[in-house]
């Protein structure tokens, strides 16, 4: 795997925090050498569910050489997701992996289940070295957070800071804090006892004693949290860090407020995008495999995205077709995007764009996915990372006819990992099921016996998803 | 009411926090002169409730600052309208009426409908609106209700079918409250102002540089619960601390607070009281003093200076909690509770002018008197004329307005070939300078923001909008003032282009129209139903925008909804994506300006003839006039608005309204309200997590 990064220069770092992590991992007894892990890999704009039904024969041909290790599940329902809006993306978004409606622009109406999974098994926290939660993408639409955020606190916000761009992933991933040159170890004692009273003063407040109500010392205990890792990296962790991996180049495509000008879309060039979501995955990737980040999300594409695209699309060295949005639409600013092709499809028709915008994709997920499955990813238990992590990747519609918002969010591309055996895999089943149940079924199948969706439901597991 | 009525209210509140009210009289205010004449002018419910309260302990009434005791919501309001508003109104409110039914009204709900009689007081089972949901005839094409709403309506109808309100508007029924109370961290230009006002030193550059941007999450970057931190955050507040005390003279800081600096407990501690007030805005807990008090030690047994010490302390303090975030007492029994005099101060400050207490304001805390209605207003009435004020309400507009975007506009490079990107900034500068020129220099109520005949322009922008230079008058920041009155065409924020390119290069009519409906009426509209292609289908020969809008007004299926706000934006023909005007499109098609004005509740729509008559009726509604009220209070409140908030409101319009409707109106009667007076308590069980 290390070898992928490009421009980034790979060693073999952080043993001494490897073992360290491994050896007080929270997992089950039968799988103590291997840590509980669970990430959400989102896609934007979906798979229609007719498309779905071709099974790798069609667009999901690029998941084909991962099948053994994959569940794919079909008719996944999401509709119990449409709020309020003219507006499926965002609420279809929302609804990957937490089955709930947003509950605010930023806000989902629950946890996601990765995040059910850290707080069922790492309630103190994960342990010294780890990243909390590792969220991180390429996208460029980005009028609400939860179209790209794909992972949420309990309390349904969100549960990690975006990072968009492979520098800023790398230093949420491997930075250390750089104190100021010259520090002697006095200097280093003092600052340490200003982080110390700092310490002191977020534990007050999330303590008995607060004042303050419940959401605000979840808030708090999250901000001290992000201070013990502070803590960690300016005055542990000092010395581990020659052989790490070196900051990647910057980005060569746009990220912030100008990857958004107003919701019209931008340019895009095929080996631009690709070149930066496999620096992306190559690094998110090397972060699960140095035991830096166990719980997160990694994005490919936000909900809704709008891009004018452009470039030759080959896969196995076959070409599938050249893109060229704008062009093909014969529109400009939005209505040139290849967001227009969802907008466009007919299940009676080829759909030839859309099909190879989504077969694109699936070639870029398979990708990331891969590299957890490498030769270096075998893990104690004689299973890759792939294997023993509970990998969900899923998107925000299903059914093709994009403007139809009831059976948009059904039919939802879901495919998962099997979790260190937990779950099915070699198989595409039509679980015909809502999103809701899969979810529960997949944290019962973690031993986690959190239920999510509304209080007075019943839970509804679906076991045939289970091994 | 009576104009004093506040007084009272507050004053009364007085024995919450354990004072006899006639041992604690402020500022010559006396009881039996003052209070009670006022106490006879309530209503006997409501002096009875409030004396019941000062005289027995009953539960504290909350009263409204216009003496509307604001009672329990019944159980129309609570459990029967959200249904109503959630479910029925789409098709059955008082601008659509389908099937002859408007249910947002008593008298038209009992009139009945094409069908017969919708609600039979006591006979649920006779009544259509029940038997239409039991049975899921209705909504057509929407979710049925689920039980336990049918249920609500059952009782309800069969109990009396008891209706109190005078109309239900969906805006207020759209958010329920959560019940949830998040600490509100301080966003970046908060901070900024924090540090400046607290130390002295200005931070912007680097905090800009070095602290993430703070996310819009329901339409503001403040909003408290989306305001997360990242190890970006910790590694910023750490770095800008060092930063800061760097620049600080840090023994001539300490000096302000105590003279007799040493390292003994006595001296240090006295230090720390001190300056740790001002820094962390309140008196510091005597655990803060010793956790801070460690530092001291520290440096002591280093063989440091005192300089040293105070140093690292103010370090500490600039990345405490108490520092970064407004931290308040949230736990009580649940109610509403007040906050206490150095919250409210907090508040206040954060309020008007985005940053933290000054002296006089601190000093009124400390004195306990900005529990005093007379003594809070003229602290809001000072601090409004000082130049903060200003600056910091310019962050409203460029907030509500989203004028961020303007950075990343971009227009199709084909179809409009002379666009200049720098014409962005022009119009974002036009907006804040039109907006401090109506709001402040002449002191106008925030509906003339809507008709105001007065624009700000560089020759660059001028030149975009076709204004003549002849009419500049005066010259500020590289914009010229120019007088409207002759221009047929231009005046007020909705012909500003910071406003007509939020309709993208196609000058959506879809997206104005949502504007004026979501942002200027408070209006509400559900999703499409299922089924229609909702592409956007762009202008061509023969076929203006309005034409297509028409095409979808007219469609059975769209126009239900479309028909509530595609209106509102054909005014805005003539301007195109980048807020150009031209009398045709550029296929040739001439374009047009009349319109219809539907306003949410209203019984017929208004029409316009020009652009310039539908910013004149803007301006005049009242409800436009309470939309800017209600955004002015989510803004304050870092928080989206709920169905609890809206008697608070109601109130808080009122009250700007008689003196003036001008944003210094609003955010007085907000700061005088209980929204900003008191805090959603939680029990203490709850906290204990």
């Amino acid at each position: 795997m290390l070898k992928g990064l490009g421009t980034v220069a790979i060693g073999l770092p952080f043993m001494e925090e490897m073992l360290v992590s491994t050896a007080t991992a929270v997992s089950k007894p039968a799988a103590a050498a291997v840590p509980v892990r669970s990430f959400n890999v989102f896609f934007g704009l979906g798979v229609p569910a007719p498309l779905q039904a071709e099974g790798y024969d069609g667009v999901l041909e690029p998941l084909k050489d991962l099948g053994d290790k994959l569940l794919i599940m079909r008719n996944v329902d999401q509709v119990r997701a449409d709020g309020t809006g003219i507006n499926a993306h965002f609420d279809g978004a929302s609804a990957s992996f937490t089955a709930e409606a947003p509950a605010g622009e930023a806000k989902s109406g629950g946890p996601s289940i990765d995040q059910v999974v850290r707080n069922h098994y790492y309630p103190d926290g994960l342990p010294s070295g780890i990243v909390p939660t590792l969220a991180a993408g390429t996208y460029f639409r980005r009028s609400r957070v939860s179209r790209y955020v794909h992972t949420y606190n309990m309390d349904g916000t969100v549960a990690a800071t975006m990072q968009e761009r492979p520098r800023d992933l790398f230093e949420r991933v491997f930075g250390s804090i750089d104190l100021p040159e010259g520090m002697t170890p006095r200097d280093l004692h003092l600052k340490r006892s200003v982080l110390d009273s700092v310490v002191n003063q977020y534990k007050f407040l999330t303590s008995q004693r607060s004042p303050l109500g419940a959401q605000s010392k979840a808030r708090v205990a999250d901000h001290l949290d992000r201070v013990r890792e502070f803590e960690q990296r300016a005055y542990s962790h000092r010395d581990l860090n020659s052989d790490g991996p070196v900051m990647p180049s910057p980005s060569r495509i746009k990220h912030g407020g100008e990857a958004d000008p107003g919701g019209e879309g931008i340019d895009m060039q095929l080996d631009d995008l690709v070149r930066e979501w496999r620096l992306m995955a190559d690094l998110y990737a090397l972060a699960i495999q140095t035991d830096k980040a166990r719980f997160g999300a990694l994005t490919f594409l936000a909900a809704g995205e709008r891009l004018r695209m452009k470039g030759d699309y080959e896969y196995n060295g076959r070409k599938i077709f050249t893109f060229d949005d704008a062009a093909q639409h014969n529109k400009s600013g939005s209505a040139g995007c290849s967001h227009e092709w969802w907008h466009k499809f007919r299940e009676e028709k080829e759909n030839t764009e859309l099909r190879a915008h989504a077969h694109m994709k699936m070639r870029e997920v398979a990708y990331f996915l891969k590299r957890l499955d490498e030769a270096d990813c075998i893990e104690g238990n004689g299973r890759s990372i792939l294997e023993n992590s509970m990998i969900t990747v899923s998107t925000e519609s299903g059914d093709g006819r994009h403007s139809d918002v009831k059976r948009e969010l059904s039919g939802v591309f879901h495919a998962i990992t099997g979790a260190n055996g937990r779950f099915k895999t070699g198989q595409i089943m039509d679980v015909a099921a809502e999103g809701l149940d899969v979810y529960n079924t997949m944290l019962e199948g973690m031993d986690v016996h959190h239920k999510l969706g509304p209080s007075d439901r019943d839970r509804v597991f679906v076991d045939k998803i289970r091994a | 009411m009576n104009r004093f009525f506040p007084v009272v209210v507050s004053f009364l509140m007085i024995g919450c926090l354990g004072l006899s009210a006639q041992k604690k009289q402020p500022g010559g205010i006396d009881f039996v002169r003052d209070i009670q004449p006022i106490l006879e002018a309530l209503a006997p419910d409501q002096r009875s409730k409030v004396l019941d309260w000062a005289e027995n302990g009953a539960p504290i009434p909350v009263i409204g600052n216009h003496g509307a005791v604001v009672q329990e919501k019944d159980f129309f309001q609570s459990k029967v309208a959200p249904i109503l508003a959630k479910h029925c109104l789409e098709c059955h409110d008082t601008a659509v009426k389908e099937g002859a039914l408007d249910l947002s009204r008593k008298e038209s709900a009992f009139l009945g409908c094409d069908s017969g009689e919708a609600i039979i007081p006591g006979n649920a089972e006779e009544s259509n609106l029940w038997e239409s949901v039991y049975f899921d005839d209705m909504p057509e094409d929407r979710p049925p209700l689920s039980q336990e709403e049918k249920d609500v309506l059952k009782v309800w109808i069969n109990e009396g079918a008891d209706w109190t309100v005078d109309w239900i508007d969906p805006a207020v029924y759209e958010k329920e409250s959560s019940g949830e109370n998040w600490i509100r961290r301080l966003t970046v230009n908060e901070y900024i102002e924090t540090v400046y006002r607290a130390t002295g030193v200005d931070i912007e550059k680097e905090a800009r540089e070095l602290l993430p941007p703070d996310n819009r999450a329901d339409g503001f970057s403040n909003t408290a619960y989306n305001l997360n931190v990242d190890l970006g955050h910790v590694q910023a507040y750490a770095t800008l601390a060092g930063i800061i005390v760097e620049r600080m003279d840090v023994l001539k800081f300490a000096d302000g607070f105590y003279k007799n600096l040493k390292f003994t407990d006595k001296d240090m501690g006295a230090l720390l009281e001190s300056m740790g007030k001002w820094l962390l805005r309140g008196p510091l807990d005597k655990h803060e003093v010793v956790a801070f008090r460690g530092i001291s030690t520290t440096v002591a047994g280093s063989g440091g200076s005192s300089e040293e010490a105070v140093s690292l302390m103010l370090e500490a303090m600039l990345q405490s909690p108490r520092f970064i975030y407004r931290v308040e007492n949230q736990r009580g029994d649940g109610s509403l509770s007040p906050v206490n005099e150095y919250e409210l101060a907090s508040r206040l400050s954060y309020t008007v002018w985005g940053g933290p207490p000054d002296e006089a304001l601190m000093e009124a805390a400390d004195k306990g008197e900005l529990k005093y209605p007379f003594v809070l207003r003229k602290q809001v009435d000072r601090m409004l004329a000082d130049e903060r004020a200003v600056a910091h309400s310019a962050q409203f507009i460029y907030e509500w307005l989203n004028l961020g975007r303007l950075d990343n506009l971009r227009p199709n490079e084909d179809k409009f070939p002379d666009w200049d990107a720098a014409l962005a900034e022009d119009m974002r500068a036009e907006t804040l300078a039109f907006f401090k020129e109506v709001v402040w220099n002449q002191n106008r109520p925030l509906g003339d923001l809507m008709n105001a005949q007065l624009t700000f322009a560089s020759p660059r922008l001028a030149e975009h909008y076709g204004l003549l230079t002849a009419d500049a008058t005066t010259v500020e920041d590289g914009l010229s003032k120019y007088d409207l009155e002759e221009n047929a065409h231009r005046g007020g924020l909705l012909t500003h282009g910071s406003v007509l390119t939020i309709g993208g290069d196609e000058a959506s009519m879809v997206t104005r129209g949502l504007f004026v409906l979501h942002d200027l009426l408070r209006g509400t509209v559900k999703p499409p139903p299922p089924g229609l292609d909702t592409t956007p289908v762009p202008a061509s020969p023969g076929q203006s925008n309005r034409m297509v809008s028409m095409m979808r007004i007219n469609d059975n299926a769209c126009g239900g909804c479309h028909a509530r706000f595609e209106p509102l934006a054909f005014a805005f023909e003539k301007f195109d994506g980048v807020g150009a005007f031209h009398a045709s499109d550029e296929h040739g098609n001439d374009l047009r300006e009349d319109g219809e004005l539907i306003v949410p509740g209203a019984p017929e729509p208004v029409t316009y003839q020009t652009v310039a008559q539908l910013a004149d009726l803007l301006a005049e509604s009242d409800r436009v006039s309470k939309t800017l009220t209600w955004k002015v209070a989510q803004w304050a409140l870092g928080r989206p608005l709920t169905l609890d908030d809206a008697p608070f409101l109601d109130s808080i319009h009122e009250t700007a309204k008689k003196e003036g409707g001008t944003y210094s109106s609003v955010i007085s009667a907000l700061v005088m309200s209980e929204l900003v007076q008191t805090t959603r308590t939680e029990p203490l069980e709850s906290t204990l997590n």
